[in-house]
Order: C-alpha cells, then structure tokens, then sequence
C-alpha cells in the first residue's frame, strides 16, 4: 500500500501565544523550529500550556494577534483546521459511532471527494499497518481502547497529512497497553518518517518518542533538547526535577565551592550567595566499609529490582538525598555511609 | 421440657413472619391493582359512553352504536385535520430552529449561551394563558395572522421549543459532540459536512425523542390553544372541550375515543421508528442511553 508517501512538512512558529477571552494567558509567546520527518514530543505538567500549544498548530484555537504558523514555509495562521491538512489523534479517540472502522479510517479521503472503492482501499492498507484489518467492519463500540486508538492513527495518517498531531494518545489506556502500544506508534512514525508533535505529562513515553522534547511550564517553553541532553544538561531547576529524579541541594557559593549544611562539593560556577546544584541518584556512590566519614545514616531502601534506591539521611542536618545503587550492594536500613559524587555529575542549577 | 416449650414458639414466631411477608406482598398486589383500576375505569367508561346508543340508559339496555363517532367525524373533522397540521408544522419549526440552535449552544458554551437557554426554557414555567395573551396583545392587530392557524402555530412552537432543545442538547453532550466534531475537522471535513455526517447521525435518537414529546405536546395542547383559537381554527382539545360544554355526553365520550385512537397509535410509531432507525444506524451507545 501507499503509505509511505508524504514525509511531512517542517513547522515554524514565531511569537505564537494565546489569551483566553476570560483574559487567562495560556502561553506566552513561543518560538521554534521543528524540521521535516522530526518527531517532537511536548512534555509539562497538567496545566502547561502543553495542550493549547497542540490546538494552536492544529488549528483548533486562534492565537493572539501577531503569532505566526507556518508549514513549509507557507502561513496557515488563519487558516481552519479542516484547511490545515493535519493528522490529529484525540485522549479521548474522536471516533465516529455511527460508522464502522473502516469507514471511520476513511473518512478523510471520503471528504476529499475520493471514490468508495478507491478510499477503501486506501483504508484496508491504513489497517493492515495497525494490524487491524480483520476488524475493518467491526462497529466503534466492539472495539477495546487500544484498538480504537490504532483506527483514531490510521484514520489520521489515511490522508497523509502534513504534520501529525498527538494529544496524549495513550493516557487513557492500561499501563501495560500502553507501553506496548507507545512502541507501535514510535515505530509506525519514524517508518513514515512524517513530522509529528506528540502532547503528553508522561516523561518516560517524551524519552522514548521524543527526537527532541520541548518542556513546558506555565504556559512557557523552558527548555527544548533531546532527551540526553535534557537529563545531563537540564537547563532549569524545573526541567532537572521533573525528567528524572533529581537531588537539590541549597546553598551559597564561594570561589568554586558550593556550601550548604550537608557539606561542601566543588562547582563550576561564579560565587552566588543563593545558590542550587543537583545531582541524578545514579550518581550517588555509597561508602561504606572503612571510611572516615560517615556522615549520612541509611533511612530506607527500596527494592526495585534493576537498582535499589537508598533514603539517606544527613545526621547534623537532617536533610535526605536519595541514591540509586545497583541491586547486589548489600545495605542495611540503619548503616552509617558516607558519599561520593564526581564533580563532573554535580549540575549548578 | 424447655425444648419442647420453645420449640413450637419459635415456629409460631416463623410462621408468624412468614404470614406477615405474604401478608404485605397481598396488601401491595390489591393496592397496585385499585389505583390501576381507580385510573383506568374513568378511561374504559368514557371510551365505552363513546359506542353506548344512549348513556343513560346504559351500554348493555341501548346497545352499542358507531353514530356518534360518525357524528364526530362530521363536526370535528377539520379540528383533528387542523390539529395534525399544526402539531407537524410545529414539529417541521421546531427541528429547524432546535437542532441547529442546540448545536451552537453546545458548542459555544459561555454565559450569553447560557441565558440564551434559560431564556427559551422560561415558557415551560409560565402559564399558557400569559403566553397567549402576550401573542393576542402583541399580534392581535394584525387580523389576517390573527384569524389564521398559524398563530396557534407561534404558540406551539414558543412552547415546545425548550423541550426539543433540551433532548437534543442532552444526547449532544453525551456522544461528546465537541470532540466528535474536531476529529471530522481534523479530517478535513468542512462545518456542513461534519454537522451532516457526523453530529446528525450520532445525535438522531435525541432528536426523535424531542420530536416525539413536540408532536405529543402540541396535539394534546390546550391552555394556550384556547386563548388563540377561533371559531374557525378549532384544535382536538379545543374541540374536546368545545363538545364537552354544548353536545351530549356520549359526542363528548365519542371524541375522546377518536382522541385516544389517533395519538396512541402516533406515538407507538414513533417510538418503533426511532428503535428501528437507532438499530440499523449502529449507535446503539446513544441507543442504550435513550432508550432508558
């Protein structure tokens, strides 16, 4: 089938923001690039922005006076979504209960004014990529979620749209579905190699899809990059703590040392008399055995099969930092350790 | 000795409870059957006046005739004719204004909608006479509009209105019209095609429920029809009540019987035709919903 036709188009916007009429500003002005073929994912917390950003690219809002969206080039800032010639997949899958699966995935060609035979044909392939074909005349109603959101992708991608859009698609389905199903999308896409922009709340489904992942907080981007990047080099305290677990320590700075009660580390960064650094648990080496310096006592620790995350606590401070340590250190709850952490991990935030 | 005491009490004391359940379960079926009975013989006896040859006399000593009903045909034949035509028109307007005014107060939901709907609802509480005489006041004047059936026409609408605005914005809300149509639009269909296509289809049972309470409403309508009526644009009830006050007893009875012969038969059809179109439609999630 003829799937593998369009590539997608590259997505500019510039200066797109939006206030509702009840005068809520839900995005600040955004700018970026997203090339052709690229897979974005949006990533934030409920409430971010994240989804009125999608609806603006989809066409389902207007922003504000002065933003400005193009597709390859071409400005479809005022244009309708039905003018946009957009894929969009819904939370909630939008499919139609008065048509079948099949006449639902070829909806869009019907639309276009393309023939019966012709637009089922077209479908039937659209279903084959889902492996759905056998259901091709099943009613909406007969299917389970994870079947509906397949036809809501193949109805989407039927007419080879342009960019392909993702409002978090899989949040309403069972865990184990959806990772399963997380991995079928990314496949499906990166075989079409078609631009998408994939809205969601869930960091390890952006890691997983994401060429690169824009972080949204308060209806602003605060920081676009690809996923290792994003975790090595978190741009804000907000992204270091929200891809991720993250240690934060509070401080003060002085000549290339950060100070703070649990101790000093040495940092890269210009004296500050409030000051933050991070580091990832993983980084964490625990010391025990014969070590002078045993100033952390072990809270907790959680099995989690792969790794065990360690509770310390900071005996003359009281704070806690948590580690995560692979899964044959034999710790007990109550043992006196003390820490390791290579410079290189430590993130002045 | 104290086993054999207790013993035939405790059986007393089931037995007792026994009794006592079908007891009430008797007390419930009489009481269940003399309310039933207590509605319906005021029914039966009144359609049964209708094919007596002399009321008074009785049904068994007089004998059963067809005349009066023959006489009712005769007299109010134009009413009930009138009667169809109004409760269709009314049905025809309504569709026109409701749906597509349902459609837009569930799309764009904001305090003006808001009102807009508490506005068109606000009939349902106002007597019919105030209604009428807010036309009669207002239109009176203009004497061909006045004399014709299309100011009952106006009445009609301005009261069935809400209900048909009402189904058809409930069963919107349930299909999640909103959603349902930005896929379409996703999809490239223009506004007409996903109203046409798509919200149509998935909203038919709410709307053959709204039409099916407009059409009942209106041809069973009277408070408002009888301020707004002239001798020449009587309804059925107008008429009901017009043989009521100057014809003899079993006329009166004869045109219930018409009555009742004409709207039940109306409203089990339309209640076929919206199970039978829900079916072959395949939405039967908005199927299970009205349905109930």
């Amino acid at each position: 089938m003829n799937v593998q036709a369009s590539k997608g188009a590259a997505l500019s916007l510039k200066g797109v923001s939006k206030t509702f009429a009840d005068g809520t500003r839900a995005l600040s002005p955004i700018d970026l690039e997203i090339a052709a073929g690229e897979q974005i994912v949006i990533l934030g917390p409920s409430g971010c922005g994240k989804t009125t950003l999608l609806r603006l690219i989809a066409g389902l809002e207007t922003g504000n006076q002065g933003g400005k969206i193009h597709f390859d080039g071409s400005d479809v800032s005022h244009l309708p979504i039905e003018r946009r010639n957009v894929g969009m997949v819904f939370q909630s899958y939008a499919l139609f209960p008065n048509m079948n699966v099949i006449d639902n995935v070829g909806y869009g060609l019907r639309v276009r004014g393309i023939g019966r035979a012709e637009r089922q044909a077209k479908a039937a392939g659209m279903l084959d990529m889902v492996r759905l074909r056998d259901l091709a005349h099943r009613r909406i109603d007969q299917l389970s979620g994870g079947q509906k959101q397949r036809v809501a992708l193949a109805r989407a991608l039927a007419v080879e749209p342009r960019i392909l859009l993702l409002d978090e698609p899989l949040t309403a389905l069972d865990a184990s579905l959806r990772e399963e199903l997380r991995s079928e999308i990314d496949a499906l896409l990166r075989k079409l190699q078609i631009t998408s922009v994939y809205v969601t709340h869930d960091q390890a489904e952006a890691m997983v899809l994401g060429d690169r992942i824009v972080v949204m907080e308060k209806g602003g981007v605060a920081q676009v990059a690809g996923p290792q990047d994003l975790y090595f080099r978190p741009a804000t305290r907000f992204v270091a703590e929200f891809i991720g677990s993250m240690n934060t320590l509070a401080g003060e700075i002085r000549e290339g040392v950060f100070v703070c009660p649990a101790g000093t580390y040495p940092v890269e960064a210009p004296d500050s008399a409030s000051a933050h650094i991070g580091f990832r648990p993983e980084r964490v080496r625990i010391l025990h055995g014969q070590v002078d310096a045993k100033a952390f006592r072990i809270e907790r620790i959680h099995f989690v099969g792969p790794t065990q995350r360690v509770l310390l606590k900071d005996v003359a401070s009281g704070l806690t930092l948590i580690a995560d340590v692979s899964n044959h250190h034999e710790l007990v709850a109550g043992e006196d350790v003390g820490i390791d952490i290579d410079p290189r991990d430590i993130l002045s935030l | 000795m104290r086993w054999r005491d207790t013993w035939p009490a405790r059986r007393l004391r089931l037995l007792g409870k026994e009794m006592q359940a079908r007891l009430l379960k008797s007390a419930q079926l009489v009481t269940t059957i003399l309310v039933t009975l207590f509605l319906t013989v005021p029914v039966a006896l009144s359609l049964a006046a209708g094919v007596t040859s002399n009321y008074f006399q009785g049904l068994r000593r007089s004998g059963v005739t067809l005349a009066w009903i023959g006489e009712v045909w005769s007299l109010y034949s134009d009413s009930i004719l009138l009667s169809l035509i109004v409760a269709l028109s009314t049905l025809v307007v309504t569709l026109i204004i409701g749906v597509p005014a349902a459609y837009t107060l569930n799309r764009r939901s904001s305090r003006l909608t808001r009102a807009i709907e508490e506005i068109v609802t606000l009939p349902l509480a106002i007597p019919g006479l105030a209604i009428s005489l807010a036309l009669i006041t207002t239109y009176g004047g203009y004497g061909s509009f006045r004399r014709s059936w299309v100011f009952i026409l106006v009445g009609h609408v301005i009261y069935t209105l809400p209900f048909m605005l009402r189904a058809v914005m409930a069963v919107l809300a349930s299909i999640d019209a909103r959603t349902l149509e930005e896929g379409a639009s996703s999809l490239g269909a223009r506004p007409w095609q996903t109203f046409l296509h798509v919200i149509l289809p998935n909203a038919f049972l709410g709307i053959v429920a709204g039409s099916l309470m407009v059409v009942t409403l209106s041809i069973g309508e009277f408070n408002l029809t009888w301020m707004l009526h002239t001798p020449l644009t009587k309804t059925l009830p107008v008429g009901l009540a017009d043989s009521y006050a100057s014809m003899r007893l079993e006329i009166a009875s004869a045109y219930t019987l018409v009555f009742f012969v004409m709207i039940v038969p109306l409203l089990i059809g339309l209640q076929l035709f919206g199970a039978i179109v829900g079916r072959t439609s395949g939405s039967p999630s908005a199927n299970g919903r009205m349905g109930a």
